[in-house]
């Protein structure tokens, strides 16, 4: 109970480092201006010198077919990238990916595609919802908890898929990968939702609720923020564009795998271009965009060592000193 | 500062030594001796600055100016480890130890025997076994620590710092988290601490304990040592008087004091939850009603509980014309005209990493921001324009970031946080910690503001002056109970804390 110079209390002592002063606040402005800066000038690098090296690069065919193959892992990555910001994980994006595309097969052989396609996007959504119910109410810490489900729902999507392939027999299925206007479905699905994550995180009450709770639980909480159900929500919309990425992959093969190892390498992706578009994984933190300046940068990066001849080998290391660049910058930023 | 400071045989002396966090001074010019074989209590009261000089002394800060002395020669301790070798240790009031690790393995972390990096359990059993029989504690070294009373926590932690070989150990607030029982076993224990030639170092907040237990006390008040006495020729009067000092400034405009037929507000009825039980009290539109206690007390925990942030375990809430079991949700409570400034701004209170305006308008996005969930940039900038202006917040717009701003604009922003709703009742926890004088004064102006028009607030503060200046009626709260309720008129700072103290 300090009584006299009330600027004397030793709550003051804990909080002094709590009040960095204006020039820390330009500072870290600065950084993040830099952190935005870095990506968009490797990006643009990046595309540069692929332009230089390959005369395929900039054919519109070979640009349609690194778009075309990004949707999987972009899709995943936006809303991966969201769940992250609020604080939370998801590993099982890449099982449920798996498990809906089967879903969306089977009930497509019997009900036509259209249902099919519907309830594999369903699915996602549901096994998203499995998740939220894991990580809000039954408080399992989201690594943890999605790992188990990951697992879990890898091993229904063989017991249910037989573990070979399963075929789509409705050729309308392939809807999803055909072309309008000259471009691919499926790259006018990413786009959409892209966008749809940006607005969602930028402009809606969702988004600012979302940033809250993984910026700080309890403060988010004493604000009337509801911190369960924007986290359950989050972890519906990542099952949404999990269920949503299987159709769109099914739907150009009309032959959908079981492997586990599809959806981890899909996970991983999306987790690397999550990191290298500098999102915090403290959370509280990130943008829609550089997530997507991170897919293109690694799919570019992939593209380029295919056109060039070079050892896909060299592509895995390059991404790992990507990432960690990515995040040095991060943690070296918010010190 | 002290006359009568032996200058051979102590354990550990500081010798003029201050300490500063940024503009504020936190200890001043403190010199204190301890010497081997007694109890030495550190006694004043919150923010006076004994936890700071204990940390000095342990290695846990490091002095701005000044210096430690041991056995004559000054030393310099950059890290606890450096305080260990010279044979001090700390127990803090929050335990530091590894819950889910055995009782022995606690003991001796760090100090394991091995042979080329491979663990010697048995040597280990035979010492522990020897430690334990030769201070008389009676703990099996095979207990998960997270099993154990807090006690019995506190004894590992004692008995961590004897396997260390440390002549003094300096307790921090020991006996706040122990039931009756278990402080009287700390008691004893101390004794024979003592009576064995060890030297304690005893931050206490209950005075009857210090004057039992202690062989010396000093008293400190703003960050100095007010003197250094025998615990003999001390009573609770003279040692409340000591901590106290001085006489309230007039820091606060006068008010009219509330209505007595002012409708009312709140009314909290047999409250009981986390760390307090059966509280009640209510608070009339235009009312201010101070609550003072001792940190630990339960005051932070009953205003979580009526915002619906804790759970009420029993008791009942009346706001308004509703009465009901406490409110669901702090959504619910913001929703019904409930605001609650939190006790810590930064763990509590803000988004740092987001900007001001973000901050301001989080609580009122559905109601004031949006429709149908889609924000309105200009809806926003207009609400946080005007919020600045009003509190007279100093920041560089809506759009500056939160960590760029002051302590007292950032309490600034919390506090227009709350208001921006025109709520009914206005629950503040410690609304000027870590505020200058400056920023403290307008605070002050706009609550006295909001009352004037009709709310009501329950204010929570560790200030005495604030408590006193602020409040129509003042309510001491000590263990999680209600231990005293005064009047304006009858609310002095001796009172509150004989109240607090449980001195009355």
């Amino acid at each position: 109970m300090s009584l006299s110079r009330p600027s004397q209390s030793s709550s003051l002592a804990k909080d002094s480092s709590l009040v960095p002063g204006a020039a820390n606040g330009r500072r870290q402005r600065n950084i993040e201006r830099m952190q935005d800066f870095s990506i968009l000038a490797f990006l643009v690098g990046l595309f540069i010198v692929l332009a230089l090296t390959s005369d395929v690069f900039l054919t519109s065919r070979n640009l349609e077919n690194v778009l075309a193959q990004s949707v999987a892992v972009g899709l995943i990555a936006c809303s991966g990238g969201l769940v992250i910001m609020c604080g939370g994980f998801d590993l099982a994006a890449g099982a449920i990916y798996v498990l809906s595309a089967i879903v969306a097969a089977k009930v497509s052989n019997t009900f036509g595609a259209e249902l099919g396609i519907v309830s594999g996007i369903l699915a996602g959504v549901a096994l998203g919802g499995v998740n939220a119910l894991i990580c809000t109410v039954g408080k399992i810490n989201a690594f943890v908890g999605t790992l188990g489900t990951s697992i879990f729902f890898g091993g229904a999507a063989t017991a249910i898929s037989g573990g070979g392939f399963t075929y789509i027999e409705d050729p309308a299925f392939s809807v999803l990968s055909a072309d309008i206007f000259g471009i691919n479905v499926s790259i006018i699905i990413f786009a959409a939702f892209a966008a749809v994550c940006a607005f969602l995180l930028n402009r809606t009450v969702f988004g600012r609720y979302l940033l809250a709770v993984g910026d700080n639980e309890e403060a988010a909480k004493l604000s009337g923020v509801s911190v369960n159900w924007t986290r359950a929500w989050v972890y519906m919309l990542s099952g949404f564009s999990a269920g949503l990425a299987g159709v769109v992959v099914a739907s150009r093969s009309l032959a959908v795998g079981s492997s586990s190892g599809l959806a981890n390498s899909l996970v991983f992706s999306a987790l690397a271009a999550i990191l290298v578009g500098g999102v915090s994984m403290r959370g509280g933190d990130g943008a829609i965009w550089r997530i997507l300046a991170g897919v293109f940068i690694l799919a570019g990066v992939s593209n380029g060592f295919n056109l060039n001849g070079i050892d896909p080998l060299y592509q895995q290391m390059m991404t790992g000193v990507l990432i960690l660049i990515a995040v040095a910058i991060d943690v070296w930023a918010k010190r | 500062m002290t006359s009568d400071i032996p200058s051979n045989g102590e354990i550990i002396s500081a010798v003029s030594v201050s300490k500063n966090y940024g503009a504020t001074r936190a200890l001043n010019e403190v010199s204190v001796a301890i010497n081997p074989g007694e109890v030495h209590a550190l006694v004043g009261e919150n923010g006076a600055g004994k936890s700071t000089l204990a940390k000095i002394l342990a290695g846990a800060v490091e002095p701005s100016s000044g210096h430690l002395q041991v056995a004559g020669v000054p030393v310099r301790f950059v890290r606890p480890r450096d305080a260990l070798r010279a044979g001090i240790a700390i127990v803090q009031q929050e335990l530091a130890l590894l819950p889910s690790q055995s009782v022995i393995r606690n003991v001796f972390l760090g100090l394991e025997d091995h042979r080329a990096g491979i663990l010697v359990e048995s040597s280990l059993r035979g010492r522990y076994a020897e430690l334990v029989r030769r201070w008389g504690f009676d703990l099996h070294p095979d207990m998960k620590v997270s099993s154990l009373s807090i006690g019995d926590q506190q004894k590992v932690e004692i008995l961590r710092a004897l396997a260390r070989d440390a002549k003094l150990i300096i307790m921090d607030e020991p006996t706040a988290r122990l039931t009756t029982p278990e402080a009287g076993q700390f008691h004893k224990m101390v004794r024979e601490l003592r009576d064995q030639g060890k030297a304690i170092v005893l931050v206490s907040h209950f005075l009857e304990e210090v004057l039992r237990l202690s062989d010396r006390v000093t008293i400190m008040r703003d960050g100095c040592v007010v003197r250094s006495s025998k615990a003999e020729d001390e009573t609770s009067a003279t040692l409340v008087q000591g901590m106290l000092g001085r006489s309230i400034e007039s820091t606060f405009p006068p008010r009219p004091r509330a209505s007595l037929f002012a409708e009312p507000r709140l009314e909290v009825i047999g409250l009981s939850g986390k760390k307090f039980s059966d509280v009640s009290f209510s608070v009339r539109s235009g009312e201010i009603l101070g609550i003072a206690g001792m940190i630990g007390s339960g005051r932070s925990e009953l205003l979580r509980t009526i915002f619906g942030a804790d759970r009420a375990i029993g008791g009942e809430i009346r706001f308004g014309t509703n009465v009901h079991s406490g409110f669901k949700s702090p959504r619910e409570a913001i929703a019904q005209g409930l605001a609650l400034l939190p006790e810590s701004r930064k763990d509590e209170g803000l988004l740092l990493s987001q900007t001001v305006g973000d901050n301001i308008v989080l609580p009122h996005l559905r109601d004031h921001v949006a429709s149908a969930g889609v924000l309105s940039r200009h809806r926003q900038q207009d609400l946080v324009n005007n919020s600045i202006g009003t509190f007279g917040i100093r920041c560089a717009g809506g759009g500056a970031s939160m960590s760029s701003l002051s302590g007292g604009n950032q309490q600034k922003v919390v506090l227009a946080k709350c208001l921006l709703a025109d709520p009914k009742v206005l629950l503040l926890d410690e609304p000027t910690r870590g505020v200058d004088i400056g920023a403290k004064r307008s605070i002050y102006e706009l609550l006295f503001d909001f009352v004037a028009k009709g709310g009501a607030i329950v204010v929570v503060s560790s200030e005495l002056e604030e408590v006193i200046g602020l409040s129509d009626d003042v309510v001491v709260m000590r263990r999680g109970q209600i231990a005293g309720r005064f009047s304006k008129d009858e609310a002095t700072e001796e009172r509150i804390l004989a109240a607090a103290f449980g001195t009355a």
